[in-house]
């Protein structure tokens, strides 16, 4: 039986270096998707993945198990956010009523690979949907779908309310089954 | 969740593969085997700064132990030394501040457990150095001055006790120790203690019998240190106190008019002889006091 998450951060922290490796082959991938899509471009992703994973490294006899590692993680990851948005002035944390918070920019549809033609389309209108949520609301559904947070944990993750938490998600899914005519 | 939850993730999955490059998974792992290599800061400053503070804890404690140490007597000004032993000298006519000098060691003797500063006097004291105290009274080192220091200080066993049980507080056993008992206290005021004082007072009587051996030897040391010719000052008083009513009489005398009424009463009495030398006293003592002519018919002989 694997060991839990929970279990590597604290062989970790006891100095067992093999114990990263397994917790960063496990995590890299969704944590990766959820630092790009929350910033769009690959080299600023890259940047803050690595920061994440540093401040994870240099936290590593603080870390108690009282969470799930994956909340743990994309908690530090959530704060570099907000101090990448500070530096931009956004705010990444919306008001309750996201439903009429005003859309980002679509991304550009071009900048993004397609193989064919129907992927390549529904990676546009979904990508074009999932960027144009508001703030609040992708950084919900990244942390469900990248990260296998609940509402409640994206709610620990992001100091907010689970209620909260759940109308953002909820509208979130909302845009993005129309977007993709799932609706 | 529902169906429509199910099939929006799997598109979602179909379109998310997006991975760290190699380059950037080399650089986090190979940061994350440095930082083993190295303690954190928590573990490389953690012991360093808990021995510092509990270096600096026992430092503090310790001066603070030193400075409040209970029982230890500090010296008081010299101003209060003063004035609560001068007042038994004033009806001497010798100097007041003969007995300052001595008084500051006394009080070190009633300290039970005596700083450094206070033992290195009391032995200075026991090795006959106190003449070296700042303020010496030659005249301080007369056996009558001991003597009284000895009694004095025999009485604390039986006196200081019932004194400190009196002022009903939880510090009856150091309120006597720490609270020197003046010299203005009369030599007969203490009273037989209760026995319910005696019994409090009990504990004391060895540091009472310490301070009377003490006061005893410097009485002997004193004793032959002191001038041979000097005159007892208990027979001092003594001759005071006889010459009391000579001395009313002589401010008689020196009252006219007292003079003249007693020179009167001889006259009453019949006692002339009396009378005509008393008046003749008179007239050599006032030759320019004039009696008026009612006194002159009683003193003058019929």
């Amino acid at each position: 039986m694997a060991a839990s998450d929970e279990q590597l951060m604290l062989a970790y922290a006891g100095g067992d270096a093999g114990a990263f490796e397994a917790l960063y082959a496990r995590h890299k991938g969704g944590l990766f998707r959820f630092v790009q899509r929350s910033v769009k471009a690959r080299a600023e992703a890259e940047e803050l993945f690595q920061e994440i994973w540093m401040r994870a490294i240099e936290a590593r006899d603080r870390y108690a198990p009282q969470a799930k590692f994956s909340t743990w993680l994309y908690t530090i990851a959530h704060n570099r956010l907000v101090d990448h948005w500070r530096t931009r002035g956004l705010a990444l944390v919306s008001l309750d009523d996201d439903e009429n918070a005003a859309p980002e920019p679509a991304a550009d549809p071009g900048s993004e690979p397609h193989r064919n033609l129907e992927a390549r389309q529904t990676l546009e209108r979904l990508a074009a949907a999932l960027a144009a949520l508001p703030l609040a609301q992708r950084e919900a559904f990244l942390l469900h779908h990248e990260g296998g947070l609940t509402a409640a944990e994206i709610a620990a993750a992001t100091g907010s309310g689970e209620e909260a938490a759940k109308s953002r998600l909820r509208y979130a899914m909302n845009k993005l089954r129309e977007a993709i005519g799932d609706d | 969740m529902t169906d429509q939850d199910d099939k929006l993730t799997r598109r979602y999955r179909e379109l998310a593969r997006e991975e760290p490059g190699a380059a950037l998974d080399a650089a986090i792992l190979a940061a994350s085997r440095g930082a083993m290599a190295r303690p954190s800061a928590a573990r490389r400053w953690g012991a360093p700064v808990s021995i510092a503070a509990v270096l600096m804890l026992a430092v503090g404690v310790t001066l603070n132990m030193q400075r409040e140490q209970p029982g230890v007597e500090y010296p008081e000004t010299p101003k209060s030394v003063a004035s609560e032993y001068s007042s038994p000298v004033p009806e001497s006519s010798e100097p007041a501040p003969q007995s300052v000098a001595p008084e500051t060691p006394k009080r070190q003797d009633a300290a039970p457990a005596p700083s450094s500063n206070t033992a290195a006097a009391l032995e200075r004291r026991r090795e006959g150095k106190v003449v070296a105290s700042p303020a010496p009274a030659k005249n301080a080192m007369t056996p009558e001055f001991f003597a009284q220091e000895k009694a004095r200080a025999v009485v604390p066993a039986e006196e200081k006790a019932p004194a400190a049980l009196k002022k009903d507080t939880g510090l009856a056993d150091i309120a006597p120790q720490r609270s020197p008992r003046p010299f203005s206290v009369p030599e007969s005021s203490p009273t037989a203690p209760a026995p319910a004082a005696a019994a409090a007072a009990a504990p004391m009587a060895p540091q009472a019998e310490a301070v009377q051996s003490r006061d005893a030897s410097e009485a002997r040391r004193a004793g032959s240190l002191a001038a041979p010719g000097a005159a007892p000052l208990r027979a001092k008083r003594e001759a005071d106190a006889a010459s009391q009513p000579a001395l009313r009489a002589q401010s008689a005398l020196d009252d006219p008019a007292q003079e003249l009424e007693r020179i009167a009463r001889l006259r009453a009495e019949g006692r002339h002889a009396d009378a005509d030398k008393a008046l003749e006293e008179f007239r050599r003592r006032h030759p320019d006091f004039r009696i008026s002519d009612a006194m002159l018919e009683r003193v003058k002989r019929p």
